[in-house]
C-alpha cells in the first residue's frame, strides 16, 4: 500500500511497512484533520486518566 | 536525528488521510534513519491511542528509545503536554512534532533548544528532503 506527503513541493508517494499499511486498511475510508486527531487524544487521555483515578473515587465516595 | 513525536502524530500515521506526512514520518522512524525517545508516561499514551492496531504499536515501541525524565515540567498550560516537553529537554531532542500548536499547548516555535514543528513542517526540512530522496528516489 502507498501514502502521499509533499516534500520540496512535490507529491511523493512512499510505500508503508506491514504494519501501518495494516493500520491502513483497519482504518480504511475513515479519515481524520488535525483537530480531529488532537481532540481523540485528548478524550483517550481523559479516558485514561479515568481509569487510573477510578481505584480512588470508589474507595472515596 | 532525535525527535519526540506527540501522539496525534501516531494516530494521523494510521489513517488514510490523502496526504499524510505522518505516515511519512513514522515509517522514516520504522526505518531508523530517525531517532524517536519516549518516556513511559508517553509510552502509556501511545499504547491508549493505538490500541486498536496492535501490531503497529509494538513496531513503534521495538524502535523507540526509553528515556526517564528527573523532573516535572510545568512550562505548557495543558498538563499532559508537559510530558513531551519534558523528554524532549532530557534528552536534548531536536524536534517536537506536534500538530496541536493552539494557544495552551505546544504554541512557542522553541522551547530552549528544541523545535517544535508540523510534521508537514518537519518533512521540509532541507535534511529531510535530502533523506526522503535518497529514500525515496528523485519522487
Amino acid at each position: 500500500m502507498q501514502a502521499k506527503a509533499i516534500v520540496g513541493g512535490k507529491l511523493v508517494s512512499f510505500r508503508l511497512s506491514p504494519a501501518l499499511t495494516r493500520a491502513h486498511r483497519a482504518n480504511a475510508s475513515r479519515t481524520m484533520t488535525d483537530a480531529e486527531a488532537v481532540a481523540f487524544v485528548e478524550k483517550k487521555r481523559r479516558a485514561l486518566a479515568m481509569r487510573r483515578a477510578k481505584p480512588y473515587l470508589e474507595n472515596h465516595s | 536525528m532525535k525527535i519526540i513525536l506527540d501522539t496525534c502524530i501516531l494516530k494521523l500515521a494510521t489513517l488514510p488521510n490523502p496526504i499524510n506526512p505522518s505516515a511519512l514520518i513514522v515509517e522514516l522512524f520504522l526505518a531508523g534513519d530517525l531517532e524517536a525517545w519516549a518516556s513511559p508516561a508517553m509510552i502509556e499514551e501511545y499504547q491508549e491511542v493505538l490500541a486498536g492496531t496492535p501490531e503497529l504499536l509494538q513496531r513503534i515501541l521495538s524502535e523507540l528509545e526509553l528515556c526517564y525524565p528527573l523532573t516535572e515540567l510545568a512550562v505548557i498550560r495543558h498538563k499532559p503536554d508537559n510530558r513531551f516537553l519534558g523528554s524532549a529537554l532530557a534528552v536534548s531532542a531536536e524536534f517536537i512534532i506536534t500538530v496541536n500548536t493552539a494557544r495552551g499547548h505546544f504554541d512557542r516555535l522553541h522551547y530552549q533548544s528544541v523545535s517544535v514543528l508540523t510534521p508537514g513542517a518537519f518533512v521540509n526540512l532541507p535534511g529531510m528532503r535530502k533523506l526522503v530522496q535518497k529514500r525515496y528516489g528523485g519522487y
